[in-house]
């Protein structure tokens, strides 16, 4: 199974780029796909998600062209979309209903699915309630429930845990590992921190293009031995922020204890410690942005 | 000064929004055509305004007058929809929210809200008013353009009654249960009572006797100030034409009229109690948005549940402690193990017409049921003649808000992308969904079809089935391409006036408002309409429909 991006763009009416020239191949498993707000993610997803047309490229799934068949597509697709609404006026079981005619499933199976999937995301006990009663994360873990319907091969998530709290983040994540084992999880988000434990490819997009698609250990690697950390007194904050990437600041009763990314140790008291994918990402913006990792 | 300022951004801010959208082209461009048809050229035998078979020549007062009254009168229904969406896309962009945690008290933003509509309906007004310069000089009669037969109708005729439309629009959103298409039905309803009441207090007001000297003419007190204009018109043709014995003919331009004979009118002249009558209009705007501050919720959600149909009021974080938290145990053993397999073509069709229907009915209260049952009772009692031309004309609009919902549900409750993405949607869901909105006519219509059938009324079951499937498929044209109900729902409205219920009122012993009607009988309700082969053209109207509806919801999946 094998999800081939080749030289995806989509130019708007308004002659912005929402992605230009992305090149990708995935395999299954979890696909971090991380970058900056405004980085074009959405509209990537949303293009592999058969909702938008690129303007020019090609994607192949599983020998299946995304533009001549997106039906075919669309059998083996779930998706999140970053922004959905819901019906007020269903019950989550109404609404799951609903979505599983829509997306063609027998009724009888539909129905064990959707009651396995709720028990998933937690929501057994209120399925019963009607949705427009549901606090934001709940209406997140329909979402999820949804794009879950139909056991896609290809599933697409786009920044998935807005809105969950803690619990919840730790308990979709799981999900996802489990899920992951043979099917391609694209996972979006501009939080490195999400991606950090289950996924087994990064792939960083910035200003509609691939800024790099790795291993975690690969971009791991490229921060090892520039990861330091020391106190530093509050009023030198600024001018560090000035010179360096910053990875992290914590406050303490002595000063501000501050990570940051370098080649060069920073300070005689800086110490070096093992790099974060969250350092490896802010290296790497930094870098191929304006460069300032000195 | 800062409230100023405020007002200033606000009205700026909606002004921008509003006029940057294509609807306000279309709106300008209707009331061009509009005033052009009533202005026909010379020689062509189709009559505007009339006063006993003579129009004004073509001067500055006339061409003002026309397009006036033809916007205070045309311009105020669709001109109300257009801006009823000031507060509601505050709510709906989240904008609102913001503006409830600042300093700006409810009147100053209602007032500002009304500004912006108001400066907006003007500007539109504006448009047209200068773009009939243009026709005056194009028809030749009268090549001088005086300003004042422009400026004094727009400014005591258009500006006053703008106003008041603006205001009643921000009312109807300040009011929870007139924001949504109840309150576009209300006001749909109000304009045409105000209609009426305009006609019929025209006979009142205009004078009918020559006299010596000025006729004695009651004050009326009337929001569009039209009866201003025909009562002017009215007395200059009492000097001016002879033999003519008062009345005013509203004109229909798409009727041959013959010959016609012209007379020079200069316009109003405008008196004190005139100009002070027109000025109260413009208190009471004041007067109503007022009110609607003092119902104005500022955007808080409690209020809102208070709307949310159901049983369920309670707040959302209560309902969240309900669930159960999974121990820590739990969070790291999640399994799917059912798998849901695909149907086979027609069972899913059936499902999704069933579950279409669910969504449809699902969150109407226990009256809406009512009335539906009592429509269906009725016209199993009634004679089968009656049961059709009262009882039908009902059916076909008791739902009008469930239908109106139909090719921009998706839109409006931001699930698109989630309906979108699943496959064949386009075929399944749009047929399903046409398919459910057919069904929930039959069924509201059950009582009249079995009526019918009781009286082996074959032909006219046809029309009913056939104003059956017309009405979805109208309503997802609509629905697909607007992206809202409210398009559906004034321009249905209006077909239903026109048709069915011009028919209904004639067989509750109501003349008809004109026979011309009779090509927007789309559900057969007159033995004439079914001769003519209504049914027929309708069944062929609706096909056309329903493709390029589908055409509508193929360009919504792909953007």
């Amino acid at each position: 199974m094998e999800l081939i991006i080749d030289s995806v763009s989509k130019k708007y009416g308004t002659g912005i780029w929402g992605v230009r020239d992305f090149s990708v191949s995935l395999k299954p498993g979890i696909v971090g796909l991380v970058g900056p707000n405004g980085a074009g993610k959405t509209t990537l997803m949303r293009i592999l998600a058969t909702i938008t047309k690129p303007t020019s490229g090609k994607i192949i799934f599983t020998g299946i062209d995304l533009l001549k068949e997106p039906n075919q597509i669309r059998e083996l697709l779930g998706y999140l979309p970053q922004d959905f609404g819901i019906y007020p006026n269903l019950n989550a079981v109404e609404f799951l209903e609903y979505l599983a005619a829509v997306k063609g499933l027998d009724k009888r199976s539909a129905s064990q699915r959707i009651d396995e999937l709720l028990h998933v995301v937690n929501l057994s006990e209120v399925r019963k309630h009607l949705l427009g009663s549901y606090s934001g994360g709940m209406k997140q873990r329909i979402g999820i429930a949804q794009a879950l319907l139909t056991d896609p091969r290809l599933l697409i998530v786009d920044e998935p845990t807005v809105g969950l709290d803690p619990e919840e983040r730790i308990r979709f994540r799981n999900l996802l590992s489990d899920l992951s084992g043979d099917r391609i999880v694209i996972f979006s988000t501009h939080i490195v921190s999400d991606v950090e434990a289950s996924a087994t490819r990064i792939v960083v997009i910035r200003k509609g293009r691939l800024l790099i698609d790795a291993m975690p250990e690969e971009l791991l690697r490229e921060v090892e031995g520039k990861v330091w950390e020391w106190i530093v007194p509050s009023e030198d904050l600024p001018s560090i922020k000035q010179r360096y990437t910053i990875g992290g600041t914590v406050r303490h009763l002595d000063g501000v204890e501050v990570r940051i990314i370098s080649a060069n140790k920073p300070d005689g008291d800086a110490r070096l410690i093992p790099p974060r994918l969250e350092d490896a990402y802010l290296h790497l913006i930094a870098e191929k942005g304006k460069g300032k990792t000195p | 000064m800062k409230g100023l300022r405020v007002l200033y951004h606000i009205v700026r801010a909606d002004f921008c929004e509003r006029f940057r959208r294509y609807n306000v082209l279309i709106i300008i461009g209707l009331t061009i055509f509009i005033t052009t048809l009533y202005l026909p050229p010379e020689g062509v035998g189709r009559l505007s305004f009339n006063v006993g078979g003579f129009r004004g020549i073509y001067n500055s007062a006339w061409v003002g007058a026309t397009v006036t009254v033809l916007t205070v009168i045309f311009m105020s229904l669709p001109g109300f929809y257009l801006v009823k969406n000031a507060i509601s896309r505050d709510e709906y962009t989240g904008v609102g929210q913001i503006i409830a945690t600042t300093s700006l008290s409810k009147f100053q933003y209602i007032f500002g809200k009304v500004i912006s509509n108001w400066v907006f309906l003007a500007a539109t007004a504006g448009v047209a008013m200068i773009s009939s310069m243009g026709i005056q000089l194009i028809r030749g009669e009268a090549l001088k353009i005086s300003l004042s037969g422009y400026l004094l109708p727009y400014f005591l005729l258009t500006l006053p009654m703008m106003v008041l439309v603006a205001a009643v629009a921000v009312l109807f959103e300040s009011i929870r249960w007139l924001r949504g298409g109840f309150g576009n039905v209300v006001f749909f309803f109000l304009f045409l009572m105000s209609y009426w009441m305009m006609a019929a207090l025209s006979f009142v007001a205009l004078p009918t006797t020559t006299s010596s000297g000025s006729p004695s003419i009651p004050f009326i007190p009337e929001p569009t100030g039209a009866l201003e204009v025909f009562r002017s018109i009215s007395t200059a043709g009492m000097e001016l034409i002879p033999g003519y014995q008062g009345g005013l003919d509203l004109g229909n331009p798409f009727q041959e009229y013959g010959h016609i004979s012209t007379f020079v009118w200069n316009g109003i002249v405008w008196r004190v109690p005139s100009i002070l009558g027109r000025l109260l209009w413009v208190g009471i705007a004041v007067g109503i948005a007022s009110l609607a501050a003092s119902f104005f919720d500022r955007f808080d959600p409690s209020s809102l549940a208070m709307y949310v149909r159901s049983k369920e009021t309670r707040p959302r974080c209560e309902l969240d402690s309900q669930v159960t938290r999974p121990s820590s145990e739990k969070l790291t053993s999640i399994t799917l193990s059912t798998t849901a397999s695909r149907g086979n073509r027609m069972s899913v069709y059936f499902h999704i017409v069933g579950s279409e229907l669910r969504l449809m009915l699902k969150g109407r209260r226990w009256w809406w049921y009512s009335v539906a049952l009592g429509l269906v009772s009725i016209a199993l009692i009634l004679p089968p003649s009656q049961s059709r031309q009262i009882v039908f004309p009902l059916v076909c609009v008791w739902p009008l808000l469930i239908w109106s919902q139909l090719g921009n549900r998706e839109i409006q409750n931001r699930t698109d992308q989630l309906v979108f993405s699943a496959a064949f949607s386009q075929k399944r869901q749009f047929i399903a969904t046409w398919t459910a909105g057919f069904i929930l006519a039959l069924l509201v219509g059950s009582g009249v079809i079995i009526r019918l059938i009781l009286a082996s009324d074959w032909i006219v079951i046809l029309s009913v089935v056939v104003a059956a499937a017309f009405i979805p498929a109208a309503a997802l044209i609509l629905g697909t391409w607007s992206g809202g109900p409210k398009l559906f729902e004034v321009v249905y409205l209006l077909l239903w006036t026109l048709g069915p219920m011009n028919q209904m009122m004639a067989a509750l012993g109501f003349p008809l408002v004109t026979d011309q009607f009779l090509a927007f009988d789309y559900i057969g309700s007159s033995d004439a309409a079914i001769s003519e082969g209504m049914p027929l053209y309708y069944a062929v109207f609706t096909i056309i429909l329903l493709v390029l509806a589908f055409i509508g919801r193929k360009r919504q999946l792909q953007v």
